[in-house]
């Protein structure tokens, strides 16, 4: 059954833009946990706490980056009036390509 | 146990994490909120499972996000129950140190109390209790410490755990951002090659060049793909939809007839789009061939020109600029819209992608043993052979044996022919000239039968294969790439660094030193040859003013650096700087020697307007002296020394320096024009 095209690229930027928001607070999330003290003394949580700072920031800030990719990916696919899938077409004032 | 210190952390410190890790955590919270509302939101329109997939990892990157909430929660929890048990703690020493004086207060007055009373005996249970209040305050406090190791030991596991379920989803060893980044790309797959292969298939469409578009429309519709130009895997798949024959279209219908400063932001876009993906493209045979079929026929004159235009940007993969850049040297007369005019010459592109791969670039020359003195000897109307000299200079610095050739044969080429170097070439073969800098050194020293010097006193530091310059070719070499500002700076910078490596050999050995004596003298003949260079460049009528304030300031900044390297008595002889100079002597602070070169070199000549130029110096130098240091910090590397001078001056005399300056005078005394 042929499907109708209902994405726009209004729904592509605004999807972008939630992306993004998601880079910038991971990014932030990163940077607050990156920036916390460390605890100077030799006790067994200034060792664990070391370790989990390093992790947390790490995977913070990888996942701030890819998001950030993502979300220039899905902007750059909503400026071009494209979607993300070649069989996906777009309406919104946009003449319709035949779907291959 | 009359101490009682304080556990050994901080509770304010505690408290100072655990409030960054919630701040985190409501960060966190907000993004895994908004992804997961993305991702739950219905979309009925997606035609194919792609749009699907893509708020999948939408979603799934909001689940990352509250995995990593929930870890922080956990261990902000953990942080905030060990700051507690940290307060608790303090308070109970505090305790335990009141119940201490007070047993001690007891203790003394019942001591008094037995001292006063006649023939006083002591107090029976005095001792018992004094003893028993210690041991309550010993049991009191190992509970305290008990209790909170209790907390801490809890703090430590969470935290542990925490760690350990963040790395044991990354690898079984320790957590790495490549690792993370390798766990993402599996995890988010749909931003990869899927979406590539879209935007191709939507760019192959638009730039179809059946589709009746001005170039201007088309550079704009190329700009929108700039995010994915130098994707491989959508070059690769744009380039295949459109096929060899319209991308030749597309390259020559955009080549005006004429050079129009107005057009330049557009044939930028336009060319450099398609340079990029013809760069990034993996390119099979047939492709190829395609591509440069019949490319050197006159008719193709168009074709030529667009695609030196395209080669102009990008980077060059080894089989697709080694299918283009011979048919492309072949139509060499082909230079450009009009001969008239200085704008489109293929061979500039040419260059300029064969620069890019230093590697293909070898190849190339090597293909043709009289390619080299071709290029070498050709006018470079456009660009003033630029392109030539940093593609020579990337291919030399390869350090191989065609890498050494092309050194060996351009220094030869240049001391033959002095005169003829143009402008654009003098950069490139001071970067040429820096690479071999050992073998510039060598050079340098007259090693010829009946010559004074019958062996080479200077070690190599680098490694063969080693470039062969003869003296006088080599001394024209430098001088016409020292006319350069960055030519003159990259010699400089390696100079420096390689008499700095080997003063630190030398520093270990006692009494005089051949080695050191040579250095000096080539210090002397650099010196002195770039004052020559300097002296040519203000005779040539169009360098501007701004070109010689570089050459001033570098001056400096490269005669400033030298000195850090070789603290040599004979600086003083360097700029001939006269009595006052020479009787500071030794020890001569670096910043004094900068001030009288800046004084000869820069502040007398330019005095006029002297606020504007010395701001406009002031960045200048530092912008050179930024690049210095990048230069030797890369050439101390791969020496692998690092640049001691403590005590290297006792071995250089300042007559070798001038000596040097002497001999490099009278080598180019044929070669130097009033």
């Amino acid at each position: 059954m042929p499907q109708t095209i209902t994405v726009t690229p209004d729904a592509m930027r605004e999807l972008a833009r939630t992306v993004a928001d998601c880079g910038r607070a991971a990014g932030h999330a990163a940077a607050a946990v990156r920036s916390a003290p460390r605890l100077g003394s030799s006790s067994e949580v200034a060792g664990a706490l070391g370790s989990f700072q390093e992790a947390v920031s790490t995977v913070l800030a990888v996942v701030g980056d890819d998001a950030s990719m993502c979300a220039h990916k899905v902007s750059a696919a909503a400026d071009s009036w494209v979607v993300l899938d070649r069989q996906v077409a777009i309406v919104s004032g946009a003449p319709q390509p035949s779907a291959s | 146990m009359t101490d009682f210190p304080y556990p050994p952390d901080d509770p304010a410190e505690v408290g100072a994490i655990v409030a960054a890790l919630h701040t985190a955590a409501r960060s966190l919270a907000e993004a895994a909120r908004g992804l997961l509302a993305a991702a739950a939101r219905p979309h009925p329109g997606w035609q194919s499972g792609g749009g699907d997939a893509a708020l999948a990892e939408i979603g799934r990157l909001g689940a990352l996000c509250s995995r990593g909430l929930a870890v922080l929660h956990a261990s902000a929890g953990a942080l905030g129950r060990y700051q507690t048990a940290l307060l608790t703690a303090r308070s109970e020493v505090d305790g335990l140190r009141r119940q201490y004086d007070a047993a001690l207060l007891q203790r003394s007055r019942a001591v008094g109390e037995v001292e006063s009373r006649p023939g006083g005996a002591a107090h029976p249970g005095m001792q018992a209790q004094w003893t028993s209040a210690q041991a309550g305050i010993e049991r009191s406090r190992q509970a305290g410490a008990t209790d909170l190791a209790t907390v801490s030991g809890q703090t430590a596991r969470v935290l542990h755990e925490s760690t350990a379920s963040l790395a044991a989803r990354i690898t079984a060893g320790r957590l790495d951002a490549a690792a993370l980044t390798r766990l993402l790309a599996r995890q988010l797959p749909i931003w990869g090659e899927q979406v590539a292969q879209g935007q191709a298939q939507s760019a192959a469409r638009a730039l179809d060049p059946k589709r009746p578009l001005t170039p201007q429309e088309r550079a704009n519709i190329m700009r929108t793909y700039g995010t994915w130009q130098r994707d491989p895997v959508f070059a690769g798949a744009l380039l295949q939809l459109l096929g060899p024959a319209r991308f030749r279209t597309l390259l020559a219908d955009a080549v005006p007839p004429y050079f129009d400063p107005i057009m330049a932001p557009t044939l930028d876009g336009y060319y450099g789009f398609l340079g990029t993906v013809l760069g990034s493209a993996p390119l099979g045979t047939d492709w190829l061939a395609g591509l440069t079929d019949g490319l050197t026929e006159t008719p193709n004159h168009l074709l030529r020109i667009g695609l030196g235009l395209a080669l102009r940007h990008g980077t060059y993969r080894a089989d697709t600029i080694a299918a283009i850049a011979p048919p492309l040297y072949a139509a060499r007369g082909d230079t450009g819209v009009d001969v008239r005019l200085t704008f489109g010459d293929p061979l500039v592109g040419v260059m300029h992608a064969l620069g890019t791969n230093p590697a293909a670039a070898g190849q190339f020359l090597r293909q043709r043993s009289d390619r080299l003195s071709m290029l070498l000897s050709r006018v470079w109307r456009e660009d003033a052979g630029t392109a030539l000299g940093a593609m020579l200079a990337a291919a030399a610095a390869l350090h191989d044996d065609t890498g050494a050739g092309i050194a060996t044969d351009t220094v030869r080429w240049v001391g033959q022919h002095p005169d003829a170097v143009p402008e654009g070439f003098k950069a490139g073969l001071g970067r040429l000239l820096g690479e071999y800098i050992d073998d510039v050194n060598h050079g340098l020293i007259d090693l010829r039968p009946n010559s004074p010097t019958t062996e080479n006193p200077l070690p190599t530091l680098i490694g063969p294969p080693h470039a062969q310059f003869q003296q006088l070719d080599v001394a024209r070499a430098l001088y016409v790439a020292m006319q350069s500002a960055d030519g003159a700076a990259d010699i400089y910078a390696h100079q420096a660094v390689y008499a700095a490596a080997i003063i630190d050999r030398q520093l270990g050995e006692r009494g005089p030193s051949s080695t050191l004596a040579e250095i000096s003298l080539n210090y002397g003949r650099l010196s002195k040859i770039h004052e020559l260079a300097l002296t040519h460049d203000a005779t040539v009528a169009h360098a501007d003013e701004q070109e010689r304030l570089r050459n001033r300031t570098t001056w400096v900044t490269m005669a400033t650096m030298a000195a850090g390297a070789i603290p040599i008595p004979g600086l003083m002889q360097l700029g001939r700087l006269g009595a006052t100079a020479v009787g500071l002597g030794k020890g001569i602070g670096l910043s004094r020697i900068s001030q009288l070169l800046k004084e000869k070199y820069y502040a007398t000549p330019l005095e006029k307007d002297a606020a504007r130029r010395n701001e406009e110096a002031q960045k200048l130098t530092e912008a050179e002296e930024h690049a210095t240091r990048r230069y030797v910090a890369a050439l101390a590397k791969r020496l692998g020394s690092s640049s001691s001078d403590v005590d290297a001056d006792r071995w250089i005399s300042s007559q070798s320096v001038g000596a040097g300056r002497d001999n490099a005078e009278l080598l180019l005394g044929g070669a130097v024009r009033p």
